[in-house]
Order: structure tokens, then C-alpha cells, then sequence
């Protein structure tokens, strides 16, 4: 039996305006101040920055999925004209330290691959340059020898992976980064009392953002103050900087951060730790500006901010009315090759896993699991929208199973399955009364319709009765009668 | 080492002489060597058509287009279509109509409806959706951008009514 | 993503453009559009030590009728051909199937004579320079050869050009009256690349299919008509039994390739769906 929960009375409200007032802002067409510029083409994106002495950086992707890097010959690359600077990641990490990671323990993760690649287009050299072309004819004379380990595609197998198929053994000898569980509620007890149980295996797999704009940054490096100022295309920059300083080694207040439009993100920008580090090292490094705008290969392979890619084993248990109780989730998390947010996606869904249902236990069982891709990072949901994909389809199982729910939440397309009353009557189009039951201001528009055809009137009886369902309130809405 | 060429562009009216690499890309002429940043670069392989310009009238993606092929042709560019204070009719129907977001795809989206405007004061839907059929966006779903270009031809009609 | 350096010299009439390729021949890459070449250089997958541009010779840009055959001069644009009522009215097969090649934009600049030297594997023109019988002119600073479509191209990306001959032109033959035609391609979104391209020309000549050419594309390399197949039709009346047969037949006849965007099995399913779906266009057009 579901408990009552009792709520607060709502007090009356303190809004000025009456319904149907003409507002000057709500409710009417505005034109957004940004546009005029955008539209004229003077949006300063990120490369649209040139600063003076600017080089330019380019990084050689791996075309391996899974390798130790056995040696890197830069010899050629650093001979050729207009190159100024050609480094592998350990050069670069002799100053800049791993990038954030939110997971604990974390796995370290480099913005240029130390001693092995663990995803095809993971930077493995970077080449800094006069310019971007001359860069990318430096990266085609790089060699690197790789020694090929095995490669973990499928994240059921990465799972029992040993030994060499391991990607960052200095961690464990498992490719598990995470098992959590979390429960809520009486779960052992309703599902051991459920009349009935629906299990399905679903899948979400993974997708990127792909904005049309990569992202990018411009960095400089004052050394006489030991300060960076970078011009990045983050969505995050209140935090950004102190990540970004850790990685650095400098404390936060030597980080001015520019923020520039970005054009797009859907998350995938919201945290770029790898691009700006790695452009303030090498504007450290090289003693110029220099600029790194990932190329549209670079950001589909190596971006780290993929979309959540899962498998759900779920059951959902039912009571003998059909009533979901509870609901319980065998979570296997294909992250990728590094986990820089650990947990968060999962704590996004767990916000919430119910979607709009009344289910009062829950049981989610996660392993995060390290594979042989780029990471997931925030894309769209971050990690919720698989929860309401799951939750949606157990409720629309075709097990032959009409599901309901305690009390529906939110009004849908009416559903005569669902056993709230409330979508039948006709309703009241607004809600002065106070009355807690939703509205379909839309739905009562038909059923007024319905009822006046029905009676053979073309318009709504002109008797007017106060609210069915609160006939003290006085509330003064014209409705048509009852029934 | 390979030569430098000599070439002679008209962008927007005005007319450049440059010494440029041959494997310089139209796109990074514009952007870099005449500082017209209005063009953007999106994928720089010909698929997503936000480094659209008019290319002696016609709509061309400027990625796949070698500077040096654009020697004594003209170009316009986004630039060329007004002022934030004086919007071209196109640029005032996007506006209107909210068919951009972040911005990214929308100066190849003004190229591609300037070209079809010209060519076709009447276009019906069919029409617009060919027209910018080759140009991405990843923000508005396309459909504010069909309105807005329904809405520029709108605009054109009775600036030219007024006329 | 920029491309490698290369040495470029502008072609200022077609004599030079011959000249400069019978002395760089096979160091260098022809430059029309650039619409097919130029993304691959970018992605550096394709280099050249040279380009030769040939993109200002406009006496190789003309559309005219010449007797039985329509003209059509290897510089023009594929949207010139699109839009071109002379090929509208002889060629109509060719129109049916730009209007599936790549975007507008890209049409402005393309050339139909380059894509068909650059002979993708899904590209769309291979496959109705050979449904239309037509023929190719390549010339070089030492004469002028005509191909036929079915000896003009080889594996992906080959032609028979030597790398001394500039194609110049496009032979297509007018075909009879009352001919029906069609193509279609199934892709995953319009003006992608075909996962499978079909065409089918016939004529209807007292009640039975003649001069049937059906043909495919990105079903094998070198695959383009199905003569054993089109055998099957010629002489039949017209029917969907008839069609349906012929579809199973194709289906058996190809060896498809299996990549990224289709497997082996799917692109045979295509084969025998578009099969049925162009003869049975083709059919009703000629019946008119």
C-alpha cells in the first residue's frame, strides 16, 4: 500500500496581474539582443582570434585503439621549416600534470597520451607551428612505433578483461573503474511480494554532440608574472580556471580566463579541460600565443564528452492493481578510456529515476566500465535521459500488462488504462481556485466542444455553475454545468 | 618549396591583391588573410556548408575551394549583407523568425537563401529546403530557418512594393 | 584540415591544359571543381605533387544537340546539366539522377566531367553514362580518342585515361521515342553518397520491353549493367511478375561490398527492391 503524503495547504497568490491581462514581456515574441551581430557575421568565435606572434598547434592522433607507445621519432618534424616546437606527452607532462578527474580514485588521464594510447584519435604528439598548415605537414612526419594490446570494444567482455587488456593498470588489475549500489525503499520486500515482474534488457548507445563549432582556445603566457590568459569556448568558465590551474601547477589567481561564444555545445563544451591545458602548456612551452582548435576528426574521435552509452538490465515489480512498486536496475557503463566524472552521470539519473511515477523502491546496481573509446562527458541528459528512456519503456512493455501508477503526475494524451478519474470530467480552464488537480485547459476546450455538440448547441450552455469541485470557492469561471 | 601565387580578389566590392600558397583554402583567405571572420569553418571536408559564400553569384563552399581558383572572381561574403544597425531584409527575417541559436551555421545559411532570393523571389518550401538542404545546423532543427527565409521573401516584396 | 603542399599552375586554354599534362602526366591531378578532389586532399587522402586547373576553360562548358547525340562539355557544372532543357528533353535519366547528387551548392561548382573521372564507388553519373550508352572524349597533346562508358571506367577511383588526356567530352545518344527510364538510390540522407543506386531504360515496342538496360551501383567495383539480366526482359511484355523475376536475378548477380554504412545483406535487399521499383517506373514512362 502506498503511504499519503500529506502536503502544505498553497497559499492564496500574491500575483498582481490578473489572467488575461495583456503582459509586456510573458508571453509575447522577443527578439533575442545577440542576434544583430551574430547575423552580420561579427560574433567573435574562437578562431576568430588572432593575436599577435600566435602559433599554431596540431596533435597527431592515434590510429590505434589500444597500444603501448614503444618510442616516437620527432626528428623530422622538428627540422622542418616554420615548426617550432614537436612534443611527445612526456615532454609535455614534465610540466603540466594530469587533466581533472572527479572519480575516486581517479584514472589519469594526459591531454597528450603518456607511454600508451588508449582510443583511435587520442593525441599521442602535438606540433606547434607558424601555421596550422605547416603543423599538419610536421605531424605527417612523425613516427611512432606502437606495440598493439587488446582491444576492448564490448564492455561486457572489457568487464572480465585481465592482464593486458587492462587500460590503466597502475589503478587495479580490472577495467571496472566503479560498482556502486544504490538502494531506496523496501525493495527486497516488494519485489519479493509483487504479483508481478517486467524485465527487459535495454540498450542506449552512445552519440556525440557534434556542435558545428570544435572547440578551441587561444592561450598566452606572461612570464614575468607566471599568468596565462586564455580565450577558450567553455561553457563552464566560473570553474574551468581551477581545474585547469591544478593541472598547471599554478595557483587559480594566475588563470585569466576569456570566455568567448561558442557556437554550439549541448554540453560537450561544458567541461574542455584537455584543449585549454593543453594550450596554455604550450604557450608556456613555446613562450608565444598559441592557438588550438580541434579539427572535426579531433572532436568526433577524441572530443572526451561522448553520450552515455549503457546496458540496463531492469525489472520493474508490480502490485496485484498492476501498480509499479519498484523498480530495480542492473546498470553496465561503457565509459571509455579515461572516467573523468565517476559517478555524476549516475547522480544525474538517480535525480531522477522515477521520472513522474510513484514507484517507492528503487535499486540501481552501476559498473562503470573502461573500454577502448573516447570518454563520455556531458552531452544533453549527462547521464538522465537514459533513466527516462528506461523508465518509459518498462512502463510501455508490451508485456500485455496495462502499468499504472499511483497517481499520474503530469496529464498525457488520455489513456483510459490509467486509473486517475481526474481525465474524465471536464476540467476548469484555470486554476484560481486553487484546486491542486492538474489542468488540460486544451482537454477541457474539447470536452466543452464535445458536450456542446453532443447537446446540439454550438456553443457552450449559457448557465454558468460554480466549480464542481469546489463550490464554496465562489470562483466565478464560467464552466458548463456537470453532468 | 612550392611558389606563391599572385591573385586578384574582389570580396564584398573591394578589390585585394595577395601572394598566397596554392594550397591555401578560400575559407582561411578570407578568415585569416582579409581578416573577414564572418565565413565559419565547421568540418573543412565540404559537409556541413557553414563556409558558405557567393563565389561570382554562386553559393560555394569555401573549404573546398582553393584561393587561388578565386583569382579575378568575386566574392561575397556574409559581411557584405548589412550592418547590425541596418539589417539586410534576410538577416532581418532570421532575426524575426528565430532561425539561429549559437550562430555557427547561420552566415552559409544568409549565403545560401541571398543566392535563392536572386534566383527565385517566389520560392515555395520545397524550394527553400533544396536551397539550404546542404548546410547543417545542429540547433534550431531547420524549421525557424525555413520560416525565415518564407519571411525574407516576405520582406523582399514589400521593400520592393515600397520602392 | 589542410592539404599537403603542391605545385599549382591555371590552365589558360585547353592547349596548355594538354601540354602541361603530357609533361607532369602522372605526378600530376587534374583540378576541375575541385568539389571530390579537394575534400580529399584536405583529408589528406589523396596528395598530388601538381594540380593542373583546367576550371577556366570555358569552351570545354556547352550543352548542344549535335544530330542523335546531345554534346555536353566536360566543364559543366553539374547544375548547369540539371538545369539544361535539352537534356531535360533527350536525356531525362541524367536529370532524374542529379537531382540525388550531393547539394546545391555543391552542384554549382562540380563538373560532370570531373565526377566521372574521379569515378566514386557510389557516385551517381558512372552508372547513367553506362544506362545511356554513352561515350567519352579524352583528349591529350597528341590526338582524341572516344571511349564507351563500358570501357571508360575501372576499380574505385579508375578510369581509362591515361595521365596525359584531359576528357573534354560526353556522347550521350538520343535515345528513341516512347523510351521509359528511371533511377532512384536508397541513402541515408538526400544527397548523401548511394548505399545502392539503380536505373533502368527501356522501350516499349509492340507490347514487349526493348533496348532494356538495368544497371547498379556500389554492388562491386566494376559492376554496372546486368546483361544476363537485362537479357531476361528483352522481348517480354512488361509485367510485375516479369520485374519481380529480373529483381530476384540482379539480386544473385551482384557481389556487394559490405562497409561502414551497409552490410553485404542489406545491399542486396536494396539491389532487388530498386530493381522491381525502376523497371516498373520505366515501364509506365514509356507506355506514355
Amino acid at each position: 500500500m502506498s503511504t499519503t503524503v500529506k502536503s502544505a495547504p498553497i497559499p492564496p497568490s500574491r500575483q498582481r496581474e490578473k489572467p488575461g491581462q495583456p503582459l509586456k514581456w510573458i508571453g509575447k515574441n522577443i527578439k533575442r539582443v545577440e542576434d544583430p551581430r551574430l547575423l552580420t557575421g561579427q560574433g567573435r568565435y574562437i578562431d576568430d582570434i588572432d593575436l599577435p606572434n600566435m602559433l599554431h598547434a596540431a596533435v597527431l592522433r592515434s590510429t590505434r585503439a589500444h597500444a603501448r607507445i614503444k618510442s616516437i621519432d620527432v626528428s623530422a618534424a622538428a627540422a622542418l621549416k616554420s615548426v617550432v616546437k614537436v612534443l611527445t606527452g612526456a615532454d609535455v607532462a614534465r610540466a603540466t600534470g594530469p587533466l581533472p578527474c572527479f572519480s575516486n580514485p581517479t584514472v589519469e588521464q594526459r591531454c597528450v597520451a603518456v607511454g600508451r594510447v588508449r582510443h583511435v584519435g587520442e593525441a599521442v604528439a602535438v606540433v606547434v607551428a607558424e601555421s596550422r598548415y605547416v603543423a599538419e605537414d610536421a605531424l605527417d612526419l612523425i613516427a611512432v612505433e606502437y606495440e598493439d594490446l587488446p582491444v576492448m570494444s564490448d564492455p561486457e567482455e572489457a568487464v572480465k578483461a585481465t592482464g593486458d587488456g587492462v587500460l590503466h593498470p597502475e589503478r587495479g588489475p580490472t577495467n571496472v573503474a566503479m560498482q556502486r549500489r544504490f538502494t531506496f525503499g523496501p525493495v527486497e520486500a516488494d519485489f519479493a511480494g509483487a504479483a508481478r515482474i517486467v524485465r527487459r534488457r535495454l540498450r542506449w548507445p552512445r552519440s556525440g554532440a557534434q556542435p558545428l563549432e570544435t572547440v578551441g582556445a587561444v592561450a598566452e603566457y606572461e612570464s614575468g608574472a607566471g599568468k596565462f590568459t586564455v580565450h577558450m569556448n567553455s561553457s563552464m568558465y566560473n570553474y574551468v580556471g581551477w581545474t585547469m590551474a591544478l593541472s598547471l601547477g599554478v595557483p587559480a589567481h594566475k588563470i585569466n580566463l576569456v570566455p568567448v561564444i561558442a557556437g554550439g555545445s549541448f554540453g560537450s563544451k561544458l567541461f574542455t579541460h584537455k584543449v585549454c591545458v593543453l594550450a596554455a602548456s604550450l604557450a608556456r612551452i613555446c613562450g608565444r600565443p598559441v592557438k588550438y582548435i580541434e579539427d572535426r576528426i579531433d572532436n568526433f574521435t577524441s572530443c572526451d564528452n561522448h553520450g552515455s552509452d549503457r546496458i540496463y538490465d531492469t525489472e520493474l515489480a508490480l502490485d496485484a492493481d498492476n501498480r509499479m512498486i519498484g523498480l530495480r536496475c542492473k546498470v553496465l557503463d561503457d565509459y571509455g578510456a579515461y572516467f573523468q566524472f565517476g559517478v555524476g552521470h549516475h547522480g544525474n539519473a538517480l535525480s531522477q529515476i522515477v521520472g513522474p511515477y510513484r514507484i517507492r523502491s528503487v535499486d540501481l546496481d552501476v559498473t562503470a566500465v573502461l573500454t577502448n573509446k573516447c570518454q563520455q562527458g556531458a552531452y544533453r541528459g549527462f547521464g538522465s535521459e537514459v533513466a527516462n528512456f528506461v523508465i518509459e519503456r518498462m512502463t510501455r512493455s508490451n508485456s500485455g500488462v496495462r502499468i499504472s501508477s499511483g497517481r499520474r503526475i503530469f496529464p498525457t494524451r488520455s489513456r483510459p488504462a490509467i486509473s486517475t478519474t481526474a481525465a474524465i470530467t471536464p476540467r476548469c480552464s484555470t486554476r484560481r481556485c486553487g484546486c491542486s488537480t492538474m489542468r488540460d485547459g486544451a482537454e477541457s476546450r474539447r470536452s466543452i466542444a464535445s458536450r456542446a455538440a453532443m447537446s446540439g448547441s454550438a456553443s457552450p450552455p449559457a448557465r454558468s455553475a460554480a466549480c464542481s469541485r469546489r463550490p464554496s470557492s465562489g470562483c466565478s469561471t464560467s464552466r458548463p454545468a456537470s453532468r | 618549396m612550392p611558389s606563391t601565387q599572385r591573385i586578384t580578389v574582389t570580396v564584398n566590392g573591394v578589390r585585394y591583391e595577395r601572394s598566397v600558397e596554392p594550397r591555401l583554402l578560400l575559407s582561411d583567405f578570407l578568415r585569416h588573410e582579409l581578416s573577414l571572420t564572418g565565413t565559419h569553418v565547421g568540418c573543412e571536408h565540404g559537409i556541413c556548408g557553414a563556409c558558405t559564400v557567393l563565389l561570382d553569384g554562386l553559393a560555394t563552399r569555401s573549404c573546398l575551394c582553393l584561393a587561388v581558383q578565386a583569382d579575378r572572381a568575386s566574392i561575397e561574403t556574409v559581411e557584405s549583407l548589412g550592418r547590425p544597425d541596418a539589417l539586410h531584409p534576410v538577416q532581418q527575417a532570421f532575426w524575426e523568425k528565430h532561425g539561429l541559436q549559437c550562430g555557427f551555421c547561420t552566415p552559409g545559411m544568409l549565403m545560401c537563401a541571398v543566392e535563392l532570393l536572386r534566383a527565385n523571389p517566389n520560392p515555395d518550401r520545397d524550394a527553400i529546403v533544396e536551397a539550404i538542404g546542404g548546410n547543417l545546423c545542429r540547433c534550431t532543427g531547420y524549421q525557424n530557418i525555413i520560416a525565415a527565409v518564407e519571411r525574407a521573401a516576405e520582406l523582399q516584396h514589400a521593400m520592393a512594393e515600397a520602392a | 584540415m589542410k592539404p599537403a603542399p603542391f605545385e599549382y599552375e591555371r590552365a589558360a586554354d585547353l592547349a596548355s591544359a594538354l601540354s602541361a599534362l603530357a609533361r607532369y602526366g602522372s605526378e600530376a591531378r587534374v583540378l576541375a571543381g575541385g568539389q571530390s578532389l579537394i575534400p580529399m586532399l584536405n583529408l589528406r587522402l589523396a596528395s598530388a605533387e601538381r594540380l593542373i586547373d583546367v576550371g577556366r576553360l570555358d569552351e570545354l562548358r556547352y550543352i548542344r544537340v549535335d544530330g542523335d547525340e546531345v554534346h555536353i562539355g566536360a566543364l559543366t557544372t553539374h547544375n548547369a546539366v540539371l538545369q539544361s532543357p535539352e537534356v531535360a528533353q533527350h536525356c531525362p535519366i541524367m536529370v532524374e539522377a542529379y537531382r540525388l547528387v550531393s547539394h546545391h551548392s555543391v552542384r554549382n561548382r562540380g563538373t560532370i566531367g570531373g565526377s566521372l573521372c574521379h569515378n566514386d564507388p557510389a557516385s551517381e553519373m558512372p552508372l547513367v553514362a553506362n544506362l545511356v550508352g554513352a561515350t567519352l572524349i579524352a583528349r591529350s597533346a597528341s590526338g582524341e580518342r572516344a571511349i564507351a562508358a563500358d570501357k571508360f571506367f575501372k576499380g574505385n577511383f579508375e578510369t581509362a585515361l591515361h595521365p596525359n588526356e584531359l576528357l573534354v567530352e560526353i556522347r550521350v545518344p538520343i535515345p528513341p521515342k516512347g523510351h521509359g527510364w528511371s533511377f532512384q538510390e536508397v541513402s541515408q540522407r538526400k544527397g548523401d553518397f548511394a548505399l545502392v543506386a539503380a536505373g533502368a531504360v527501356l522501350a516499349l515496342d509492340g507490347g514487349v520491353c526493348r533496348h532494356v538496360r538495368l544497371g547498379f551501383r556500389n554492388v562491386g567495383a566494376t559492376t554496372f549493367r546486368l546483361p544476363a539480366v537485362e537479357a531476361r526482359i528483352e522481348g517480354q511484355p512488361p509485367g510485375a511478375a516479369l520485374f519481380a523475376a529480373a529483381a530476384e536475378a540482379a539480386m544473385t548477380a551482384v557481389d556487394p561490398p559490405s562497409d561502414l554504412h551497409a552490410d553485404e545483406a542489406y545491399r542486396r535487399d536494396l539491389v532487388k527492391v530498386l530493381a522491381e521499383r525502376v523497371l516498373a517506373t520505366a515501364a509506365a514512362r514509356a507506355r506514355q
